[in-house]
């Protein structure tokens, strides 16, 4: 909001204050207040109306005025309480769109939009994850289902292993901090070659049904991850060579 | 604007600034009151605008021609209010009923607290800006008048 805008905001308000809640008139007092020749004017003519408004209410007025008006104001009042509808309502439009919108959003919901709550921080984590080398790695051989006492040994519970990838040949493991705050545990598996990240979900906010994978896209599409929840524990899974098609497939063996 | 009773009277004050006589000021509020019954059945704030925007209409066919007040000075001075509660009720209301339009109706409604500003803009066919504009120099030139003592000549009208 600039010098004019904030001027004319102020020079229609009214003196009652019922319009303090508008959005303008709350920035242009905003702006007025660091402009103190404005502020000055404005609590002048804020004096000046008010008084102006006391005097005109106090003016009485005919005795009869509100018999007189009474009768025909009746009959008006009686027709705008009934309300029509008609498209070019703006209210009933507005209405109508609520209801598409919400029906739209629940179809979302219910049908399947391979989406869930915390997909943006887990494309973000894998695809910083995506760029690290096997020296960030500590070697060691063996089955992903045997990784949970060395993650319990480096101050990491709950490790856990995805239906199906028990038996996974783990040549590699790592522990690191995303974002300096969420540890997340990572299994480099040789067969295929794949990375597993295990992390408490509710640190980033990861909601997910239990009981399947979803999968999503990430790079622009070019590369995906799938993520499951176990208990507590969010499992993400990403392939190091291919995109979607290769990461359902494998998922697909998983049994 | 919410219920009935919140603008039968702003109304007829409405009429009897423009119109500066009780009895048109009756008729004229009637008047746009039936008219208003025989149109379509809006929302308050449609049927508000509809109301000020009739009594208006017919009061300035009735006494549109309005005698321009001196030229505005830039601002308020300092302390305007304070002519206010010195003057009459007869100077005020006088002064009130001599702005220039659409001035005096854009700030009759405004500080008759009927709507808000927007639709006044509506009301009177104007750009927000130009309301701003209107209320300002109706402002100036209410206050040029009533800070003018009582027994001394009135402010000399522009042309």
């Amino acid at each position: 909001m600039n010098a004019r805008q904030a001027r004319n905001v102020l020079r229609a308000y009214r003196p009652s204050g019922e319009d303090d809640h508008e959005r303008d008139v709350r920035e242009a007092v905003k702006f007025a207040a660091k402009h103190p020749a404005l502020e000055s004017d404005f609590h002048n003519q804020l004096a000046f109306d008010r008084a102006l408004a006391v005097r005109l209410e106090e003016t009485p007025l005919p005795p009869d005025l509100a018999t007189a008006l009474a009768a025909p104001a009746l009959r008006l009042e009686a027709r705008r309480t009934t309300r029509r509808f008609t498209l070019r309502d703006p209210a009933m439009l507005a209405v109508g769109l609520a209801f598409l919108f919400l029906v739209g959003l629940l179809a979302w919901i219910f049908v399947g939009h391979g989406s869930f709550a915390g997909m943006d921080e887990v494309a973000d984590l894998v695809s910083k994850a995506d760029g690290v080398g096997p020296e960030q790695f500590s070697e060691l051989q063996a089955r992903a289902d045997t990784l949970g006492d060395w993650f319990v040994m480096k101050d990491f519970d709950g490790f856990v292993v995805p239906p199906g990838m028990g038996a996974a040949p783990v040549i590699g493991v790592r522990l690191f901090k995303f974002e300096d705050t969420t540890p997340v545990a990572v299994a480099a598996i040789a067969q295929p070659r794949a990375l597993l990240y295990v992390l408490d979900g509710a640190s980033l906010g990861i909601s997910l049904p239990e009981g399947k994978w979803n999968v999503s896209t990430y790079n622009g599409g070019k590369r995906a991850f799938a993520a499951r929840q176990i208990g507590n524990m969010i499992c993400i899974l990403t392939l190091r060579t291919g995109a979607k098609a290769e990461l359902e497939k494998y998922l697909a063996t998983l049994r | 604007m919410a219920d009935r009773d919140a603008w039968e009277q702003p109304l007829y004050r409405f009429a009897e600034i423009l119109l500066r006589d009780p009895e048109l000021a009756r008729k004229v509020t009637l008047e746009t009151i039936e008219a208003a019954i025989l149109k379509p059945p809006g929302d308050a704030e449609r049927v508000a605008m509809t109301l000020f925007l009739g009594v208006r209409r017919r009061a300035l066919k009735n006494k549109g021609t309005i005698i321009p007040p001196a030229a505005p000075r830039t601002e308020l001075p300092p302390e305007a209010a304070a002519v206010v509660p010195a003057a009459a009720p007869e100077k005020i209301a006088a002064a009130l009923h001599a702005l220039p339009e659409p001035g005096r109706s854009a700030l009759a409604l405004l500080l008759l607290d009927v709507m808000e500003a927007d639709h006044i803009a509506k009301v009177l066919g104007l750009a927000e800006a130009e309301l701003a504009t209107a209320l300002h120099t109706a402002r100036v030139a209410l206050h040029a008048v009533l800070a003018v003592p009582a027994g001394s000549p009135e402010p000399t009208a522009a042309p």
